[in-house]
């Protein structure tokens, strides 16, 4: 096998880069449950032995769990895991410099024809207060779900509750198809 | 009908649903990988037994310390179903119980208390043991 020379210089870089934005955790690849699951494990025995209070621990837990599920359910990019189709994507959590929250981070492509619904969702619940959010939260819960979502279609209201600032994402264009979409959740 | 029973695994919950006791447990974790398709069962055996019975008091315990979105939805159609057939009971008790420092699990509890003030919440504070 040949590795290229590149990595083996980029590999300790890339670590550097990662130490700089304080991220405790990252992950890139196929999200299947077992992959989330077993992160999700790992996650929660650093967080239980950890310096962060145990409320505040549960809400990047839960924020972790919701995006990696969203991820898996509905990156652009698949990958068949034991006949399943699993998303592709990436996902990372750090501590922000004001050493008072945390962050937890995701990307992945998705389709272009997804792209408005998507925006128009996350900019109404950054519009709405926390009773707002709170309201419809509770109300759309008792909703059936949309029938082209995979769960309940309240993932992201739930995080916006959880959030302690607004949703902040980003949608680049990658190519006739997909755009990449990262979203931050500030916990 | 016969008990339902569902042994706790790795992002799936205990279920104990036992007809002689009256009593129904739902324990631990809850983040399925189809969050929907894995209570439908669930559901419709409980839709089942509400439409078959009456009479005494029905007990339910939730003793969760982590469940997805979705879950929740589940637990608000189970709590909708409870609600709808709460005059053919004596009384439905929803026991929720939360860890000591969990004002999240507390919240969703006090949250579904307010949505459903016909059945009888119990917002139980737990040790944690471990």
């Amino acid at each position: 096998m040949v590795i290229e020379r590149g990595i083996i210089n980029e590999f300790q870089d890339l670590k550097e880069t990662v130490e700089k934005e304080s991220i405790f955790l990252y992950f890139s690849g196929t999200i299947s449950q077992d992959a989330l699951i077993g992160i999700g494990k790992s996650l929660r025995s650093n967080l239980r032995f950890s310096h962060i209070k145990q409320d505040q621990a549960i809400k990047i837990f839960s924020v972790f769990i919701e995006l990696m599920q969203n991820i898996k359910n509905y990156s652009s990019e698949i990958i068949k895991v034991d006949n399943k189709s699993c998303g592709v994507g990436s996902i990372a959590i750090g501590e922000l410099k004001d050493n008072k929250q945390f962050f937890v981070i995701c990307g992945n492509p998705i389709l272009n024809n997804k792209v408005t619904k998507l925006e128009n969702r996350i900019n109404r619940l950054n519009s709405m207060s926390k009773d707002e959010l709170k309201q419809f939260y509770r109300q759309e819960r008792q909703r059936e779900p949309d029938p082209d979502s995979k769960g309940a279609g309240i993932g992201f209201i739930e995080m916006a509750r959880k959030s302690s600032e607004l949703l902040e994402y980003k949608i680049t264009p990658i190519d006739d198809e997909n755009s990449f979409f990262t979203l931050k959740v500030t916990v | 009908m016969k008990n339902l029973f569902l042994d706790g695994a790795d992002s799936q919950p205990k279920i104990n649903f036992d007809i002689d006791k009256r009593l129904f447990l739902i324990e631990g974790e809850s983040y399925p990988e189809h969050t929907l398709d894995f209570y439908s069962p669930i559901l419709t055996w409980l839709r089942d037994y509400i439409h078959s019975q009456q009479g005494d008091e029905l007990v339910f315990d939730f003793r969760l310390y982590y469940f997805n979105s979705s879950t929740s939805k589940v637990f608000s159609d189970i709590f909708a179903l409870l609600e709808s057939s709460v005059r053919a009971f004596e009384s439905i008790k929803i026991n929720w119980y939360y860890e000591v420092d969990d004002d999240n699990m507390l919240e969703y509890g006090e949250e579904f208390q307010e949505d459903f003030p016909a059945l009888q919440f119990s917002l139980i504070e737990e040790d944690d043991e471990d």
